[in-house]
């Protein structure tokens, strides 16, 4: 039966980009005048629903029907979409930074006066606007000198004189703080009562039950459920989600050795804080040889966390040490000098030189300490190429061979030779089994005890917790930016670090 | 009090325009090195300004394209090329000519807004290539020889060497005024305008907001390639031939009269009126070189250099002074609720 009150619905909807399956049949539906909260983990397929929505994006054709306002639509550009009534106001707010806020509401859609742009009426138009969300501001200054939030009302206003229908907030408040959150919600709920529709994406949960009449739970491209928030109690929506069921029994468990525990600490950082509250006082020490785990969602500080720990990021407030004595680490360089390592989630963007060898590849922070006069010895890089392809059974025809032709496995074992071969004291892996096939997923975490067997102080930073379970000594739960309960040996479970995570800041 | 606050404004107004304080600075150091030589508006001034109007024109172009984050090499290729086929078709009608020459700046600038916006090439690189171009056709015409006007061209001798208001105003001069009064208006007051500063800004969110991104970088190219055209028809009648050779290295000059006209490198932003005190600015050099006679004609040169540096350094200064300052309200904010 076709229901009047239904304003978006999309049924079996595709999308495949070369290699990948993005969405696989989802189906999603808002009401008129609903709060729809869009959730799932990195991945889920969430932006390219919303990018297919926006018409940035076409579905794969003859998949699935796409219906708004009850008409098949098929946008094909943002432009047509908004014509349609569709409205997206992006995480990384899309303004022109150096003009106005009158004019970023009204830019293409100026108001006239004999074929002229008439500012006195913009700026008047425009002043009205803001007003009616609650926010009394100079619209003639740049947006680039206006707070975060009020570009976010920027942007509101423009959906809103654009006529929109359908207003989608793609993590709408991940720069703002309580207040401008609160002033934000209440402007939703306006827009509520004027029968408006808006679809909230958001990994903060709690304002997911704060504002959203409804979920829908997207988990590696497929549609999971949706359901009324008031049906869909936080533990729940965590193993939707994470697309375990809390039952789920985890296969291997890391043999916990009490004695870790007794030994020196080697780094520590209290009370770290960053300005756009990713980071909210985050308190972590990390053992001799000790594998910890950080768990929790995305953006609940993981990666922030480990640029600031590897000097990567110097905007924040706090103390580290390293043996006890304090230190700041003014770039990664830095830290490297002070033998940490890091292994970044994004291997390709930031751990590979796809075109060099696997030989240069290991060998590359090195290139200083292995030549003689400025020349390289080719005959030491490669002592130490074969030391690890032996010792880490990296599966590569020769180590003249360029990297960007073996597997992601062996990629993600090339660049841990590279750290191991500047014998780090603590190594950082963020998502370090990220892309990588389930037999070398196995070969890796057995690197990864045997090297904290030599004493080398581990952060392991995942979002697969059965992974952290096979691999931690002690789990640290973060949940926006703070630590809100560590999980030592035989506590770490992955029901443990779900319900960790759903207790949230309790 | 309020003397003071005119004062300050007027500091604050002039730090933020490196060149009206350039073009300042060189006339008041015009007056002592060579007093009424210098001064002499009918012999001196009026020249310089001429001939920087004459810059100027494709400088409104150029300037256009640092506006959408972009860059033109090509305008004085194409303005070399104008002049070779406006002197070669004005010889048969002017009014050919001129067609010809408009033809000539519209074709390229098309070429180099298409390639660009279509393909998503690096206007740098682009605009490279149609520079080469340009000047390779320029020089094949006829053989690398200049093409003299003959009788029958006065209107284009006209354009390039009369003057009105008495004298007190060249044609080059009227026609460059004109064209920045234009462009400021079409900047300010239509949604072109506006588009243009939009896809400086933010080319992303510009898409959002629905300009149209790519029209928007052809047009601009486009027109940048009509005011080479336009400077090269004018070129013609003031050399009373067309010049293959003619503008040579002129691109780098106008890029370096763009900056420090105020233009920021990074687009989005700036006054088109900058480009004026620019070139007649980047004229002053070389006319005080000049009339000294025993200076190498290279400082001027190495002068323009200094100073294109000096403006990109307040440039960089004053946005790095912005981040620092935004970045200490945001960590005051963070301490006051924690």
């Amino acid at each position: 039966m076709e229901n009047n009150n239904i304003l978006l619905k999309m049924t079996n909807i595709s999308k495949t980009f070369p290699g990948v399956k993005a969405l696989s049949n989802v189906d999603f539906t808002v009401n008129r005048g609903e709060v729809m909260g869009l959730l799932g983990e990195n991945g889920a397929g969430k932006s390219t629903l919303i990018k297919i929505i926006t018409g940035y994006y076409r579905r794969d054709s003859g998949s699935g029907e796409y219906l708004f306002d009850g008409k098949p639509v098929n946008p094909t550009n943002t432009l047509a979409a908004q014509k349609l009534g569709i409205s997206t106001i992006f995480q990384e707010l899309n303004l022109s930074p150096l003009m106005s806020i009158a004019e970023n509401i009204y830019l293409g859609n100026q108001p006239l006066k004999n074929g002229i742009i008439n500012w006195k009426k913009m700026n008047e138009d425009a002043k009205k606007a803001m007003l009616d969300l609650g926010i009394d501001v100079d619209v003639s200054k740049p947006i680039n000198s206006v707070s975060t939030a009020i570009q976010q009302m920027t942007a509101i206003a423009r959906a809103i004189s654009t006529d929109a229908k359908l207003i989608i907030m793609d993590e709408a408040t991940s720069s703002l703080d309580n207040n401008e959150v609160n002033t934000l919600f209440d402007v939703i709920r306006k827009l509520k009562a004027k029968g408006i529709s808006v679809i909230f994406v958001t990994h903060k949960l709690d304002e997911v039950y704060r504002i959203c009449d409804r979920g829908t739970i997207l988990k590696d491209g497929k549609f999971v459920v949706c359901k009324p928030m008031s049906e869909l109690p936080k533990l729940d929506l965590i193993s939707y989600m994470l697309g375990r069921d809390a039952r789920e029994i985890v296969n291997k468990k890391k043999v916990y050795n009490k004695e870790i525990q007794e030994n020196e600490t080697y780094y520590e950082a209290r009370n770290i804080r960053k300005t756009n509250c990713r980071l909210n006082g985050i308190n972590i020490h990390i053992k001799k040889g000790e594998v910890v785990g950080l768990a929790g969602l995305l953006g609940s500080g993981r990666t922030e966390l480990a640029k600031v720990i590897f000097g990567d990021d110097q905007k924040y407030i706090g103390y580290t040490f390293l043996n006890g004595i304090a230190v700041k680490f003014r770039s990664p360089h830095d830290a490297v000098k002070n033998k940490l390592a890091f292994c970044s989630e994004d291997r390709k963007a930031e751990g590979i030189f796809p075109y060099m060898s696997v030989e240069d590849n290991i060998t590359m922070p090195q290139v200083g300490k292995l030549s003689k006069f400025g020349l390289i010895s080719r005959r030491k890089q490669k002592k130490i190429t074969e030391r690890y392809i032996s010792k880490l059974s990296i599966k590569t025809p020769s180590s003249k061979t360029q990297i960007r032709d073996l597997s992601g496995g062996n990629q993600q074992k090339v660049i841990f030779s590279r750290w191991l071969a500047m014998e780090p004291d603590m190594i950082i892996l963020d998502e370090p089994t990220r892309g990588i096939d389930v037999g070398a997923k196995g070969e890796i975490e057995n690197i990864i005890s045997s090297i904290a067997k030599q004493g080398i102080s581990i952060l392991y930073i995942s979002s697969e917790n059965d992974e952290l379970v096979r691999n931690c000594d002690r789990v640290v739960v973060l949940y926006e930016g703070k630590n809100v309960k560590e999980l030592v040996g035989e506590e770490i479970s992955s029901e443990s670090i779900m319900a960790a995570i759903a207790a949230g800041k309790s | 009090m309020n003397n003071k606050l005119t004062m300050k404004s007027m500091l604050g107004f002039l730090q933020g325009n490196t060149a009206i304080l350039a073009v300042l600075a060189m006339m008041a150091l015009g007056t002592v090195t060579y007093g009424s030589t210098f001064l002499n508006y009918g012999k001196n001034i009026y020249n310089v300004i001429r001939m920087a109007s004459l810059i100027g024109i494709m400088g409104i172009g150029v300037n256009l394209c640092f506006f959408i984050g972009g860059r033109d090499l090509s305008v004085g290729a194409v303005a070399a090329l104008t002049s070779v086929v406006t002197a070669y078709l004005s010889n048969y009608n002017v009014i050919f000519g001129i067609i010809g020459g408009l033809g000539v700046g519209l074709v390229f600038g098309f070429i180099n807004g298409y390639v660009i916006s279509r393909f998503k090439v690096q206007p740098f690189i682009a605009t490279l290539g149609t520079q080469l171009a340009a000047r390779g056709f320029a020089l094949l015409i006829n053989n690398e020889y200049s093409i003299p006007l003959l009788e029958g061209t006065e209107f284009i001798k006209k354009i390039g060497n009369e003057s009105i208001l008495n004298g007190l105003v060249s044609i080059p001069t009227a026609v460059f005024i004109i064209l920045i009064a234009l462009f400021s208006f079409i900047l300010k007051y239509t949604h072109f305008g506006r588009s243009i500063y939009a896809v400086g800004g933010n080319e992303e969110a510009a898409e959002m907001m629905c300009v149209r991104v790519k029209a928007i970088k052809l047009a601009v190219f486009t027109i940048s390639g009509l005011l080479a055209a336009i400077s090269g028809i004018i070129l013609t009648g003031r050399l009373n031939a067309g010049q293959p050779t003619a503008c040579e290295g002129w691109e780098m000059t106008i890029m370096a009269a763009v900056v420090i006209g105020g233009t920021s490198v990074r687009g989005g932003s700036g006054k088109i009126w900058g480009i004026f005190f620019g070139v007649v600015f980047v004229q002053f050099i070389s006319n005080l070189i000049n009339l000294n006679g025993r200076i190498s004609a290279y400082w001027q040169d190495i002068l323009t250099g200094i100073i294109l540096l000096l403006a990109l350094f307040t440039q960089a200064y004053q946005t790095w002074r912005k981040e620092k300052v935004a970045e200490r309200r945001e960590l005051e904010k963070q301490l006051a609720n924690s």
